[in-house]
């Protein structure tokens, strides 16, 4: 999913991209986040393990699931309660180019949702809830609940035409939003300006990553990121074998395009002493000029296209009647989240002093070679 | 080579409690003029921007600008090691790794140096321009201090309207709604004057979260000036004699209607 290792690429080779950030920071700012991302994590995280009733998850009286409600309801209020406006987009029709994986995908659900129900046959619930994981299926019915909550939640919400990280990404580009929540990777491929991953781990800082600086590190125009990301990888088409992303940089640093590295690997897997097994395996059907128009033009609604976000308050009674009667809540559950909607009420509304002020950045001028945390740890001295 | 000497250590002490509040890693600037540091919290809502003068310390040196990376917290514990009465003076070499800072008590013959840690961080700096226009109010800031506070009890927000002769804050919260008003006023001593002047008149919401933090450094003046205006944050400052002054500034909240 996403792109293959881009993450650990960005580490390596562009380490100044990436800031370790609170949900302070984001303060009076907007997010657009992949909601299709978040409903898998939500509903993977909501699944209980029970010994003897093997994996219980959370659903309604008709048997859908809603894990995910809960958690899209828990994190919008979280933003707001830190001052910050969410705007989910939804994914619409899969892109043609991900046909392929998808189907790829389905087969997985299948086999692991088999491999599940054997695994609790044998007794074998931890391996069981492993493969639960793997299972877990969003329905359309799933989705549009999500989106009935959020429009009486008066949340604004978007269903994009096609990838939802690519929404998220359009409307960070048009200055709609901040930037775009997800984990999936090629939302920086669809030209987000800046990403922000890790909202689903408490434990751990939000990672934001600012493309321009990725870019900086990789000293790669915008063209020869998204080739290198279609070689890493990509959702849309198969990929070379033999190529990781360390040989993807390397090659896209010294021959900027696809078609270039493709006229090098041929040449090589011609000199190769083997004539049964090349080095290098290039699909028939390698659609890196499909992907690579997919990423430059994804099938968006830009700007004037789309209605004016406005966040209101919930539509209490007929929020409670959907959820408590419907969706199987508690009204304790309800009433809790209404309450706290009323308490958020007013933080989103806080103005930055950056819209006041002209900001630049100061460094000390110090002669510290220790890191910040080198210095906390002090103390532990080791003794010769 | 710099190093300053304050005669009243405490001040420095005071300054350091006003600001631990609001930010915990800050770059002090040291000029050959004085010393001076600016901050902003994590959510760039509010900024703490100091000024001292070099001409209210006994004595002041500095050959070279530099930019001292600090952690409030920790300076804030040395700070509570030296007693209310002694002087205080700040040392640090060219290139420095360490900020040094004594504490001199000759009647109790007591002599106190610590080192602290400095480091490296990238700050945001703001050009923060003074307001103009705009409504000023002054007043006896242990006055403005407990009312923040009384206020922040029932609300986290406080709307703040001004008008000619008057400004009035008020907040609504669960328990209920109301308001103070204040108005000019003589006085028989400074401290209990309240002067007004308002240009423009202003109607802006603050979160009462910040402006109670500011609060804290009214032990370092009498007196507060809080300054506001429609086109830029709110401004709240505490004079040091002889030294500088203590400013806060403040960004309103955006009504609802926006």
């Amino acid at each position: 999913m996403g792109i293959h290792k881009l993450m650990s690429l960005i580490d390596e080779k562009a380490p100044d991209a990436v800031k370790e950030i609170t949900l302070d920071t984001l303060t009076g700012k907007k997010v657009a986040i992949d909601a299709s991302m978040c409903i898998y994590q939500f509903l993977i995280s909501t699944q209980t393990l029970k010994q003897g009733f093997g994996v219980t998850e959370l659903r309604d009286k008709d048997g859908n699931l809603t894990g995910h409600l809960v958690g899209i309801l828990n994190r919008t209020l979280s933003l707001l309660d830190h001052g910050i406006k969410p705007i989910w987009v939804f994914d619409g029709k899969a892109p043609q180019l991900k046909a392929g994986e998808l189907e790829e995908r389905k087969e997985k659900k299948k086999e692991a949702k088999e491999k599940m129900d054997q695994l609790m046959e044998e007794g074998k619930d931890d391996e069981a809830a492993k493969m639960a994981q793997r299972s877990i299926r969003v329905t359309p019915e799933m989705t549009e609940d999500a989106k009935k909550m959020l429009r009486l939640c008066n949340i604004p919400m978007v269903e994009a035409p096609s990838e939802a990280e690519a929404q998220c990404a359009q409307m960070v580009k048009d200055e709609l939003a901040f930037a775009t929540v997800t984990e999936d990777m090629d939302a920086l491929t669809f030209g987000t300006t800046v990403l922000l991953r890790g909202f689903g781990n408490r434990k751990d800082p939000i990672r934001q990553i600012t493309l321009s600086k990725v870019l900086e590190g990789f000293e790669m125009s915008m063209d020869e990121f998204i080739d290198l990301c279609i070689l890493c990888g990509c959702d849309y088409t198969s990929s070379i074998s033999g190529i990781g992303p360390v040989k993807a940089f390397k090659y896209i640093t010294q021959y900027k395009t696809i078609e270039e590295v493709l006229e090098v690997l041929e040449k090589e897997n011609t000199k190769s002493k083997s004539a049964t097994k090349k080095r290098y395996q290039i699909p028939e059907e390698f659609l890196y000029k499909e992907s690579r128009a997919f990423f430059n033009e994804p099938d968006v609604t830009k700007k004037e296209d789309l209605e004016e976000f406005k966040w209101g308050t919930p539509e209490e009674e007929a929020l409670t009647k959907f959820l408590t009667e419907e969706k199987g809540f508690s009204e304790v559950t309800v009433n809790n989240a209404l309450k706290k909607f009323k308490k958020t009420k007013g933080k989103a509304n806080q103005k930055r002093l950056d819209t006041f002020f002209k900001m630049g950045t100061k460094k000390s001028t110090s002669k510290v070679t220790k890191t910040k945390a080198a210095v906390k740890s002090k103390g532990k001295k080791s003794f010769k | 080579m710099f190093e300053a000497k304050l005669a009243e250590g405490i001040i420095f002490k005071k300054i350091v409690e006003a600001i631990k509040e609001l930010v915990s890693d800050v770059n002090i600037d040291i000029s050959p003029t004085g010393i001076s540091l600016q901050a902003m919290d994590n959510s760039h809502v509010a900024l703490v921007s100091l000024q001292l003068s070099m001409d209210g310390f006994e004595s002041f040196r500095s050959d070279k600008p530099m930019t001292l990376g600090i952690n409030i917290g920790n300076l804030f514990k040395i700070m509570k090691l030296g007693d209310n009465d002694d002087s205080m003076t700040l040392k640090a070499e060219e290139d420095p790794s360490h900020l040094t800072i004594i504490f001199e008590n000759e009647k109790k013959g007591r002599f106190a140096e610590f080192n602290i840690n400095l480091i490296n961080i990238d700050t945001e700096h703001l050009s923060v321009s003074d307001n103009e226009g705009g409504s000023q109010l002054s007043m006896a800031s242990g006055e403005f201090s407990k009312i923040m506070k009384e206020l922040y009890q029932i609300s986290e927000t406080v709307n703040i309207e001004t008008s000619q002769e008057l400004i009035q804050f008020s907040v609504e919260g669960d328990c209920g709604s109301g308001s103070v008003k204040i108005g000019p006023t003589e006085g028989e001593t400074r401290e209990e004057q309240v002067v007004i002047q308002s240009d423009e008149q202003v109607n802006l919401s603050f979160a009462l979260r910040y402006l109670t933090m500011f609060t804290k450094a009214s032990g370092l003046s009498s007196m507060v000036n809080v300054s506001l205006s429609t086109e830029a944050p709110l401004v709240v400052k505490y004079e040091i004699q002889n030294l500088g002054s203590l400013q806060y500034y403040l960004a309103p909240k955006i009504s609802d209607e926006e």
